[in-house]
């Protein structure tokens, strides 16, 4: 019999037998962080830099702007899916160039990557061994394999701070042409260090919902950001769609908050009735710091 | 008292560490994996170049999900999918021959299951584009995890 070790959440029971209401077990592995990069590149330079593995890593990436106080989001898959590769070797770096108020020119913005040992595409682990710390392995006889470590403490894990829902009610509402509304929605973390923050798949920065909803003739009234990348790609990345009422929206968080906004531009020539709409985002904030260089290989 | 495991980073002290210099901490949820896989599959006229993987679950939202899918390349019309460079998902790319991944990749929830769909993208040549095309081996790496993404 395989040992296991299991620990309930706060006010859960571990009799319930329910993985959902368990902080750790472990016959469910934990993703490892081993490293964490952050890479900032001139101008014009796209951002590649070495993972330290010698294989194609499981890994989550951030782009943040020049902004003092930073807007951090998950990687978007751009234009043309670039951005979102990673090999044998290296981690890309390619995104949109951003104005940076301090050189005063578009440049390439900072990238934030978290690396796990566990590999993408074979049974490697380059967990390092030893270190003169405890290990705990749950497989008899697998010992000398990394990959059944299953709580190494040197390395660290996602561990969740917060979680909740970020909601945007916008009410219907007459616009006269030429005219914009503005909305927003926040929710404070006030860690004081830039968190490492789910949804992952996002996929997103600022998106016109028009161009992805034909032309805001099928927009649905209620919008939920996780998922937005796939529900992107499945309504095919289109070209620029013309419409009456351009809607936007953008997410990003930094070492206050989570922030969720929204504007609507009348350009139709003439008063226009704007439908309400919500936007969801369920998020978890984890207690691991993104803005900092980890090795623990 | 309710039990806790707790982990301090190297050169802390578990009494006084801040939590985010804790590796571990049972007082916090870890994020655990339920099904970790590798998939290995053609693209070709017999499944209409495209590929699904559906993946059953037991939770009543839609879990988080990390995944991976092979990255293409074209040299002379011969497509290979790369035995060592990914792209994560969701994917959209545009069209192949130009060096970019030409495979779109979403993750689709569902009730009790979510599905992984990687397919080809017709692209007209006439924006660069030219026709479906077969490759083989390509490699889908997902980790479905235990914790919430939405519902």
């Amino acid at each position: 019999m395989v040992p296991n070790i299991r620990v309930a959440k706060p006010g859960k029971n571990l009799k319930d037998n329910n993985i959902e209401e368990e902080s750790i077990n472990t016959s469910h592995f934990m993703p490892k962080i081993v490293v964490q990069k952050q890479i900032a590149t001139d101008q014009n330079t796209p951002a590649t830099t070495t993972h330290g593995l010698s294989y194609s890593p499981v890994c989550i990436r951030y782009v943040r702007d020049y902004t003092p106080e930073g807007a951090y989001k998950i990687m978007p898959f751009g234009a043309i899916g670039m951005g979102n590769e990673i090999d044998n070797t290296y981690i890309y770096g390619y995104y949109k160039k951003v104005y940076n108020p301090n050189t005063e020119l578009y440049e390439q913005p900072i990238y934030y990557s978290v690396i796990f040992s566990d590999s993408i595409n074979n049974n490697k682990d380059e967990t390092p061994n030893g270190q003169n710390q405890p290990e705990l392995f749950v497989k008899s006889g697998q010992t000398t394999n990394p990959i059944y470590k299953l709580i190494v403490p040197y390395c660290d894990y996602l561990k969740a701070s917060t979680s909740g829902i970020l909601t945007l009610n916008i009410p219907s509402s007459n616009l006269n042409d030429s005219d914009s509304q503005e909305y927003s929605s926040s929710y404070l973390h006030n860690k004081g260090y830039i968190p490492i923050v789910a949804p992952f798949d996002t996929h997103f920065d600022s998106f016109l919902l028009n161009s992805y909803y034909e032309g805001g003739s099928n927009i649905p009234s209620t919008i939920i950001l996780n998922n937005i990348g796939s529900q992107l790609v499945e309504q095919t990345i289109p070209a620029y769609s013309a419409s009456d009422v351009y809607e936007y929206i953008t997410y990003y968080f930094n070492g206050i908050g989570l922030y969720l906004e929204y504007t609507r531009l009348n350009l139709s020539g003439e008063t226009q009735n704007c439908p309400a709409r919500t936007i969801k985002l369920y998020y978890t904030i984890f207690e691991n710091q993104l803005d900092e260089s980890l090795n623990l290989l | 008292m309710r039990p806790v495991i707790k982990v301090a980073r190297r050169g802390y002290d578990i009494r006084t560490a801040p939590p985010k210099n804790l590796t571990i901490d049972t007082s916090k949820n870890q994020f655990k994996v339920y099904v970790s896989r590798l998939e290995v599959f053609d693209l070709n006229i017999g499944n209409s170049y495209t590929y699904e993987k559906v993946i059953t679950h037991p939770f009543s939202y839609t879990p988080t999900v990390i995944a991976f899918v092979s990255n293409i390349t074209e040299n002379g019309g011969v497509f290979t999918a790369s035995d060592n460079k990914f792209n994560s998902l969701p994917s959209y790319d545009g069209p192949g021959g130009f060096g970019y991944n030409p495979l779109t990749g979403v993750i689709i929830p569902g009730a009790g299951e979510i599905t992984i769909r990687i397919k080809e993208p017709y692209v007209a040549p006439v924006y660069g584009g030219g026709d479906y095309f077969e490759v083989e081996d390509v490699v889908l790496r997902y980790l479905v995890f235990v914790d919430k993404n939405f519902e």
